[in-house]
Formats: C-alpha cells, sequence, structure tokens
C-alpha cells in the first residue's frame, strides 16, 4: 500500500512553500491568471509572491494549478483547506478514501 | 475506519522538516519575519509527527524561534563550554565541551581528584 500511495496524489500531503502555483478558478474575477510562487501558508489562504507584489488567495472556493516535480497539476482548494502540518495526516487520508 | 499509514507520514514529515529548515537559513537575511515563521512551520511539524529535527539544522533559538545570524547572537566559550546567547529574547544556550571517549574522561576525573 504505501508504495501505490508515492506518486503525484502526494501533493495533497506535501509542502506548498516554494511552488509555483496558479489561479484558475475563483468567484473573484481578479484572482484568476494569478501566478506566482507560494510563500506562506496558513489553514485558509496561500500568499502569493506574484511579480508585482505579495497576494493573499483563499483557498476554498478556488481551482489552483501548480507545478509539481515537473508535471503540471490541477487541485481544488478545498483539498488543502487544512492547517500546514495538519496537512500531511489528512492529506493520505483523502488519497486513501479515494481508492 | 481508514488505517494511518505513520511510517509515511514521517517520511514526509521529515523531508518537509529539513526543506522549511533549509530555506529558512537562505532567506534569513533578507526577510527574517518569514525565516522565523518557517522555523515555527518545521517546529511544528516535528513536534506532531514526533520527528527529531536532525543535529546539524538546529541553527535556531529554542525560545523564539529566529534562525541565528551573526549579527543576532553572541557566541563566547565560558569554562569549557560554548554560549550562545541569542539577542532578540535572551535566551542562552549552553553546548559542553568534552571527550566523546569514556576512558580518557575517567582518566581526567581521576587527575583531577589526585590534584
Amino acid at each position: 500500500m504505501p508504495g501505490r500511495l508515492q506518486g503525484l496524489a502526494m501533493v495533497l500531503a506535501d509542502e506548498w512553500i516554494g511552488l509555483k502555483v496558479e489561479v484558475v478558478k475563483s468567484p473573484n474575477p481578479c484572482e484568476v491568471g494569478m501566478k506566482g510562487i507560494v510563500m506562506d501558508e496558513t489553514m485558509n489562504i496561500f500568499r502569493i509572491k506574484t511579480e508585482k507584489s505579495l497576494k493573499t488567495v483563499a483557498k476554498k472556493g478556488r481551482v489552483f494549478r501548480v507545478w509539481y516535480k515537473g508535471v503540471r497539476l490541477r487541485v481544488k482548494g478545498d483539498l488543502i483547506a487544512f492547517r500546514p502540518e495538519e496537512r500531511i495526516k489528512r492529506g493520505i487520508m483523502l488519497i486513501k478514501r479515494a481508492k | 475506519m481508514l488505517k494511518r499509514e505513520k511510517k509515511l507520514e514521517r517520511k514526509i514529515a521529515l523531508r518537509r522538516v529539513q526543506f522549511l529548515l533549509s530555506i529558512a537559513q537562505e532567506i534569513k537575511f533578507e526577510d527574517y519575519e518569514l525565516a522565523r515563521r518557517y522555523v515555527n512551520l518545521a517546529r511544528k511539524i516535528s513536534m506532531r509527527y514526533r520527528i527529531r529535527i536532525p543535529k546539524d539544522l538546529r541553527l535556531y533559538c529554542k525560545r523564539c524561534g529566529y534562525p541565528y545570524r551573526h549579527d543576532r547572537m553572541r557566541v563566547r566559550v565560558v569554562k569549557s563550554r560554548v554560549v550562545i546567547t541569542c539577542l532578540n529574547c535572551g535566551f542562552v544556550k549552553r553546548i559542553p565541551i568534552r571527550l566523546r571517549n569514556k576512558n580518557t574522561r575517567m582518566e581526567n576525573k581521576l587527575s583531577i581528584r589526585s590534584e
């Protein structure tokens, strides 16, 4: 089982700080297309460093595109709306439940 | 009820801790507050999943969480101890200098007693 759990789905349990992300879908039209590197993360928000400035984006209700291990992935923000230190446990649970 | 994968959790946790502490070291001269945030995140992860933080990465103050920086710390050798003082909060960390070899330690003790 642990062998199968490895892979791209692991993005749910892994570190997001330092990853390149883009907001694909959002209820707020200003946020769509925002691109940058995640600088900080809390339970509900990402702080994204874009070319212009540091932006704060909520996780819930958004869809993110993320460059992880050289692959582009689409991740729903609701799946990662946990505290960063809690997400290892919760993320692995989510992957297992989906299987 | 699903079972937790504790081994896998710890593996990921260790990787994340190492990553966070290393970028905290890289960034500490540009953004000291953010570096502190990374250190605190790493410590939270290590506490929750009971990961021992590698000794070579323990380059931060235990009390305030700021990484050690040459202009915000003081290092002295006092009474065969390395004394590191954090100038942000005043926390003092003492690292004893002593020989690891048990026999030599015994010999040292004996020689002190004989004097």
